[in-house]
């Protein structure tokens, strides 16, 4: 644990002890840290934040992403929960209704919200100049972001928190020049089809929130969830906030105990769906023009 | 503290390099002009250095007392004024005496302050 994170873990715990017993408190914490140089800095960070009013590091803005055909209500649950952190700071990202063919079709649409939430990140960094960056994101917004990180060197995630993911299986998070420095954890639903299916039926997207990415640069999390089985206060509170916050990775027993996912399921991309729907939906299309002319 | 560590430190901190500069400069400068250790509140430094983000502030004050410039301590303040200094937080007692108001005052956590102190330069290490 850096020395930052068990300065704002102490930060937090504080206001639950009672006042005459808090320096008593404070000391236990502080001696029992090993290392000198983490012992001062963590005092360091600890005075300082007390004096910020609890925020030992500097603002961290974290933006939550919404996926597709969604207003991303679940946005509005993680955010109240983020803010009972007060170094914490979280931004609703929407990039409006995005239906399903502008999700299927592979040009024109696709750019439109991934400027976006690149715009919103930017302005972020810019109102909140020092602060860290991480990011929630949620089915297509998880796609949204992968091209933003791929094509924007420039914008330094801290911590990046995957839900539903869409992301291509091969995205390369080894070339990443901007890798988040804190870490990114991808949170896979074993009852989640839609990734698979997305892979499937159209062009870039991956089946990562049903399998997981499996590359030991992305900590991929099982959970006995559908596509949107994530958003409860329980398991926000349980598994998103100290990763958020603290950097604490919090293990889901499913990920040991999932089964085999199902036959069907693992070769669906193998099926040449988009090579079927796109030549169908133009024959449709031509057969129409053709039956209204001629 | 070498020159190349403070070089170092530009390099690690390169959006704030030009406000490191000038707080190593500064720090330097008064270091070579003092007999006596010159103490520094944290919010004082912060003031002088204009480096926004504390997070980067702390990490490179905790540079310059590794490198032997500064010196990192605790300050016990009661209605702000200074009563005790303390190296690290574990030697600060429970309670102490504020010599100023002639009571003893039990030391919660929100009366610590994080205080530097500046050596003269014939003290610092090569």
């Amino acid at each position: 644990m850096q020395a930052s994170d068990i300065a704002q873990a102490l930060l937090e715990d504080l206001p639950a002890i009672k006042e005459d017993k808090q320096l008593s408190f404070v000391k236990s914490k502080i001696s029992a840290i090993e290392d000198a140089d983490t012992k001062t800095l963590a005092t360091a960070f600890l005075l300082v934040g007390m004096q910020l009013g609890g925020a030992c590091v500097d603002r961290h803005i974290v933006l939550l992403v919404h996926g597709i055909r969604t207003r991303g209500i679940w946005q509005d649950l993680v955010a109240s929960l983020l803010e009972k952190h007060s170094n914490v700071k979280p931004v609703i990202v929407g990039f409006g209704y995005f239906d399903l063919f502008c999700f299927w079709f592979p040009y024109f649409f696709r750019s439109t919200p991934i400027e976006k939430v690149e715009r919103e990140i930017r302005g972020a960094m810019k109102d909140n100049k020092g602060a860290k960056v991480s990011v929630v994101a949620h089915s297509f917004g998880t796609y949204v972001i992968s091209r933003i990180l791929l094509s924007k060197p420039d914008i330094q995630l801290h911590r990046l928190l995957l839900c539903g993911a869409i992301i291509n299986n091969n995205f390369s998070w080894d070339h990443l020049t901007c890798f988040p420095t804190g870490g990114v954890i991808n949170d896979v639903g074993t009852q989640d089809t839609l990734p698979a299916l997305a892979r499937t039926v159209s062009w870039g997207y991956g089946n990562t929130g049903t399998f997981g990415f499996r590359t030991h640069r992305v900590k991929d999390r099982y959970f006995n969830f559908g596509h949107s089985d994530f958003f409860n206060t329980a398991q926000i509170e349980k598994y998103w906030v100290p990763f958020i916050v603290r950097g604490e990775i919090v293990e889901s027993e499913w990920s040991y105990q999932r089964p085999t996912p199902s036959l069907w399921l693992s070769v669906l991309h193998l099926i040449p769906m988009k090579s079927i729907v796109l030549p169908a939906l133009i024959s449709s299309l031509a057969y129409g023009v053709y039956k209204i002319f001629v | 503290m070498s020159w190349v560590n403070l070089e170092n430190l530009m390099d690690e901190f390169p959006a704030d390099k030009e406000a490191v500069e000038k707080l190593l400069a500064y720090f330097l400068s008064m270091a070579g002009e003092i007999d006596h250790p010159k103490y520094f509140s944290y919010d004082r430094i912060y003031n002088i250095s204009k480096i926004q983000s504390s997070r980067n502030l702390i990490l490179i004050l905790h540079r310059l007392v590794e490198g032997g410039l500064l010196e990192q301590f605790v300050r016990v303040e009661n209605n702000s004024a200074g009563i005790g200094d303390f190296p690290t937080i574990d030697e600060v007692p429970n309670e102490i005496y504020d010599f100023r108001q002639d009571i003893n005052i039990t030391i919660t956590p929100d009366k610590l302050r994080l205080y530097y102190k500046l050596l003269p330069r014939e003290t610092h290490a090569s």
